[in-house]
């Protein structure tokens, strides 16, 4: 009986590590990937705005507190308008989903570190 | 390892403790192993599917409620895997043709008609074709020898009488 309980376990623990190394890899391919596009798109929308200047709209923030209560909104109204929209809900798209990773990523840290001790463990007594 | 019921054994697995998976397989390896040998003549068969059984469990756990009972469910498992396992193993029995019909007239005939009569009957006429008596047949279904004899009767008169 000893003998099928080893037999058991050794199967359950070759499909864990299949199933663990590809859940790591997966994960960090898909974070990678959409964290790269998410810099993409950032660099491309922080570039074209450079290029038109919308940038200066923001250099109300070194004047007064009073102009800056006065023309912020006006300010803000005219770069959102001068940003390209597209690229823009890209960028937030892709960064978000890349935030949302990484946050699942610590969220399973602690399972995936325990069963990779626990596999190690195993093959490490075979 | 210190001793756990099932419920924190499956806690500490879904927590990706995975070396607590012995206990599951020390407390119910016997039972489970014990029904399926019952149930099947190949020993390596047997083993075979127990460990298909435990390794089905493991990959269910993440979505199992370890509040519930965890040898009723092994059981269901083992259900499947034996309905799988002789149902595998029916696609590559056929039929002894000589048992049953003389002439190819009557062979094309009683082929129509066994492809009607219901599976259950089938199979007791297929085991019995393949030399396992009625004593391993009733074993292997859990039911009474003349149970089977009765099942077998019938079907051989309906055949005859075509």
């Amino acid at each position: 009986m000893k003998n099928l309980e080893n037999k058991i376990l050794k199967k359950v623990y070759l499909f864990e590590t299949k199933k663990t190394i590809l859940e790591i890899v997966s994960r960090t391919v898909l974070i990678l990937l959409v964290g790269f596009f998410g810099f993409i798109f950032t660099s491309l929308l922080v570039e074209i705005l450079n290029e038109q200047g919308s940038f200066d709209l923001l250099d109300i923030f070194s004047d007064d507190w009073s102009m800056v209560k006065k023309y912020f909104f006006d300010n803000l109204s005219i770069f959102f308008q001068e940003t390209p929209k597209l690229i823009l809900f890209l960028s937030g798209v892709f960064i978000v989903i890349t935030i949302i990773l990484i946050i699942l990523l610590f969220k399973n840290f602690k399972i995936i570190k325990n069963k990779i001790r626990s596999i190690i463990n195993y093959f490490s007594h075979l | 390892m210190v001793s756990l019921t099932d419920q924190q054994a499956i806690a500490k697995i879904k927590g990706g403790e995975i070396n607590y998976f012995s206990i599951i397989v020390k407390n119910y390896e016997k039972k489970i192993y014990n029904y399926v040998c019952a149930k099947l003549f190949d020993k390596d068969d047997a083993d075979d599917l127990v460990q298909n059984i435990f390794l089905r469990f493991y990959k269910a756990i993440a979505r199992f409620d370890e509040k519930k009972p965890v040898f009723p469910y092994l059981y269901s498992i083992a259900i499947n895997e034996l309905k799988m396992y002789y149902r595998s193993r029916k696609e590559k029995v056929s039929l002894d043709e000589k048992i049953y019909f003389e002439n190819e007239q009557e062979e094309l005939m009683i082929e129509d008609y066994l492809e009607k009569i219901p599976k259950e009957k089938r199979v007791y006429l297929e085991l019995l074709s393949q030399g396992y008596s009625y004593k391993e047949i009733a074993e292997k279904f859990n039911k009474s020898i003349n149970t089977i004899k009765t099942i077998v009767r019938r079907t051989r008169l309906e055949l005859k009488q075509l």
